[in-house]
Formats: structure tokens, C-alpha cells, sequence
């Protein structure tokens, strides 16, 4: 027995677009509803923003602060001069320093004849009776050099003997570091 | 096309056309409704939504800097209710000293005198280059200075603790020249000076906290010979009210901008 269809094309059209339509209605609906979501949670959090207190905040600290704008010019010009100050401590040169170290490193049997420094470079002469303190003063000078500390080289101009006055005389001179 | 040109054949095929699109009409009227919706959210979204999700992010940044700004506003006013004004105008005072705001011929000669009579070097000639008299340097970063030529009389030793003390003395100095010889020596003294900044301190510019050094900088000024109220004992004769350009010598007089004796200019 061959089967019958009881169910005709048409139907199965109306069928299918049925569930078409219901399919787009269900998507429209929701559709509907995301946006609106959207919509009230953006109008929600852009409403709830507190941007508002924080400005009358700012202008309440502000006013506090005006109240204190001695205090805040003085600290200003305060920490103006300390970095100022600062600075030029720190490239001044260190000439006392350099002539406290030298002057310090002579034996009382020497003299200092003269000291120049000028432009990072010293000349120093010196005089004594004896070779030996002299000696000791170059080695001195020589252990500054070598440690890197004030100078960075040394060199010996001179060493003479005067025997009217019975005296040697050393002339030295060196670049600051 | 004129009306006259219209067949019979074109009218009957726009009654087809009219009658075709009322059977598609029909057939898909319920299509309508749910496609105008999503239509019309798809345009919500675009028109209304983005827009509105930007201008919520840019409100969330402006929240974001104004916050930055009301916590910065409010440490500098903790901060500066912090602060004593006796204190700053104090330490304002010994800075002004240490490195005065203008050309201060007082306290560069009781800095000269006063180490002098610490160290017993004794002050032979001293001559000031003084230079321009205006203050053309107002505002900027660099400090101009006055060069003192000192003719010193001492040993060697004396001389070295001369310069020692000079550059622990107010105002602030750098040595540039030293010549220790038998008969004297000379050096050659820079004394700093810097005029103040212009004043246009906003409120909401942020105030930095001293450092560890400044405030040790500010500790060790404390120790300085720091002598400026000395100044007319020391030199009661002292005429400080010229106001030519030139040479200073000890024996002559000083020539100044507007020298405060006893102190110095206030900023404010």
C-alpha cells in the first residue's frame, strides 16, 4: 500500500514561516530588552558618577588652601634657594679643601714659599734645610696622585740648592681632579 | 514620458505589480513589526548607546583627574597646615642670608670680617667688581654673583683655615683664585646672590616635601657664620646708600642696589 501524505507543502510553508516569525519576535524582544538594559545602566552609572562632590570638594580644599598661601610662597621660595643652594655647593670648586690637605701634608721644617691655584692647577713652592722632609712631602703628594684623590698628576718643576742661605727649594705643580 | 504615451498594457502591469505586493504584503505583514524593533534597537545602539558608553568613559576619566587633583589639594593643604610660619620665615630668613636676593654688600663684608677675626688672617685691600646694577636676571635659573679681590695677611696655615671657614660662611662663596706668597696672598672670592623667583604659585601645583638633604643642608646652615646683623658695629662708618656702579675698596665706600642692613629683602 503506498503511503499518503497527509501533511501538504503549504502547510509545511506556513509551518516553517511560523517559526521563523517566532524566532524573530523572540530576537526583536530581546533585542528590545538588551538596549533598554543598556540603556538604564549607562544612565545609571553616568548619573551616579559622584563628579559634582568631588568638584565642590576641590573647591572647598581650595579655599582651605588660599587660606595658607603664605605658608605655600615661603615653602616655594624656600625650596628655590635650597636648590639653588644645592647646586652651587655641589660645582664650587674645592680649592679650601685642596690647600688644607696640601698645607697640612708640609713638615714644620719646610716652608711655603708660595701657593697658586688657578683653573684647577697648583703650583707650589717650597723651602728647608734638609732633603728629607722635602722627600717625604713628594712622596705625600705622590700617594695623593696615585689614590685619585684631589690631584690627578704631579709634576716636579724644579729642585735647587741655594748655597748662599744654605736652603733647597722645591717647585711643584698639579692638576686638580 | 508623456500621459499620452502611457499603453494599455503598462497600466495593467502596474495593477500586477500593486496586487503582488499586497499578497506580499499579506503574507509577511507579521514580519514587519519584529524587524521594525530590532531595527529601530540597532539604531538605539548606535545613535543613542555608543555615544552614551563614550561620554560615561570620558566622564569616568574627568572623575578619575579630578580625583587625582582633590587628593593632591588635599596633601598640600595637610601639608601646609603642617608648616609653621614662624619657622618658614625663619628658614626663608637664613636662606635669604646664605644666598640673598640681591647684591648684599653688608653681609659680604661681615662674612670677610668675621672670618678674619676667627681665623686672625688679617684683611689688607679688598676691591669689589660690582658690574650691572639691575636685577636683569630676575626669574631666571642662574645665580649671578660679585667677585671680591682679598689681600690677606697670615701664614700659610691661617690662610688655608681662612678659606675653610669662608666657604662654611653666609653668603654662599666660591674661591676662584689663590696666591699665598711670602709677602701676603690674594684670592679671589665669588659671592653668590639670586633674586627671587616671581611669585605665581599656583594652589594646585604640587608642593614636594624637603628631602633628607635639604633638610641636612638647612641643619649645617645653622652652624654657618652667619653674621649680617653685625654689620654696622662692625663698620659703623660705613656708607652703604651710594648707588654708582664700580670699585669698593675698604678705605672708599660701597655702592649697593637697595642693601637691607641687619636683614634681608622681603618677597613678599
Amino acid at each position: 500500500m503506498n503511503d499518503i501524505n497527509l501533511v501538504s507543502g503549504r502547510s509545511l510553508d506556513i509551518e516553517k514561516q511560523a517559526k521563523r516569525l517566532k524566532l524573530l519576535r523572540i530576537f526583536a524582544i530581546l533585542s528590545l530588552l538588551i538596549v533598554a538594559l543598556v540603556s538604564i545602566f549607562f544612565f545609571i552609572f553616568t548619573v551616579s558618577l559622584p563628579i559634582n562632590s568631588v568638584k565642590q570638594n576641590e573647591q572647598q580644599t581650595l579655599s582651605n588652601i588660599s587660606g595658607l598661601h603664605k605658608r605655600l610662597a615661603s615653602y616655594v621660595l624656600i625650596k628655590d634657594r635650597l636648590t639653588s643652594i644645592q647646586s652651587l655647593i655641589q660645582k664650587r670648586t674645592n680649592y679650601p679643601q685642596v690647600v688644607n690637605t696640601i698645607i697640612s701634608m708640609v713638615d714644620p721644617q719646610l716652608t711655603v714659599q708660595s701657593f697658586d691655584i688657578e683653573a684647577g692647577s697648583i703650583t707650589i713652592t717650597i723651602t728647608g734645610g734638609s732633603l728629607t722632609p722635602i722627600n717625604q712631602f713628594i712622596n705625600d703628594m705622590l700617594n695623593l696622585a696615585n689614590n685619585g684623590k684631589l690631584i690627578k698628576n704631579l709634576s716636579i718643576q724644579s729642585l735647587s740648592f741655594s748655597g748662599a742661605v744654605n736652603k733647597y727649594t722645591l717647585v711643584m705643580q698639579s692638576d686638580l681632579l | 514620458m508623456d500621459i499620452k504615451d502611457i499603453k494599455l498594457e503598462d497600466v495593467k502591469d502596474l495593477n500586477m505589480d500593486k496586487g503582488l505586493l499586497l499578497v506580499n504584503y499579506r503574507k509577511y505583514k507579521d514580519f514587519i513589526l519584529p524587524l521594525t524593533v530590532i531595527f529601530v534597537s540597532v539604531a538605539i545602539l548606535v545613535f543613542v548607546l555608543i555615544p552614551q558608553a563614550n561620554q560615561y568613559l570620558s566622564q569616568r576619566g574627568q572623575l578619575d583627574t579630578e580625583n587625582q587633583k582633590l587628593t593632591l589639594l588635599k596633601n598640600n593643604y595637610n601639608f601646609l597646615s603642617n608648616l609653621d610660619q614662624p619657622t618658614l620665615d625663619s628658614q626663608l630668613g637664613t636662606l635669604s642670608k646664605v644666598l640673598p636676593p640681591d647684591k648684599d654688600f653688608v653681609g659680604i663684608v661681615t662674612a670677610i670680617t668675621t672670618v678674619s677675626s676667627k681665623t686672625g688672617v688679617s684683611i689688607g685691600d679688598f676691591s669689589f667688581v660690582v658690574g650691572n646694577l639691575s636685577n636683569n636676571s630676575n626669574g631666571s635659573n642662574s645665580s649671578p654673583n660679585i667677585e671680591v679681590q682679598l689681600t690677606l695677611k697670615g701664614d700659610p696655615k691661617s690662610i688655608s683655615t681662612f678659606l675653610l671657614e669662608l666657604y662654611k660662611t653666609a653668603p654662599v662663596v666660591e674661591i676662584k683664585k689663590v696666591q699665598v706668597g711670602a709677602q701676603g696672598s690674594t684670592i679671589s672670592v665669588l659671592f653668590y646672590y639670586k633674586p627671587y623667583p616671581p611669585q605665581n604659585v599656583g594652589d594646585a601645583s604640587p608642593v614636594i616635601p624637603l628631602t633628607a638633604s635639604d633638610n641636612k643642608l638647612l641643619g649645617d646652615f645653622s652652624s654657618w657664620n652667619n653674621i649680617t646683623q653685625q654689620a654696622q658695629s662692625l663698620f659703623p662708618n660705613l656708607n652703604l646708600n651710594q648707588s654708582t656702579p664700580g670699585s669698593i675698596n675698604s678705605s672708599g665706600s660701597a655702592s649697593s642696589t637697595s642693601p637691607q642692613p641687619g636683614g634681608t629683602t622681603s618677597p613678599f
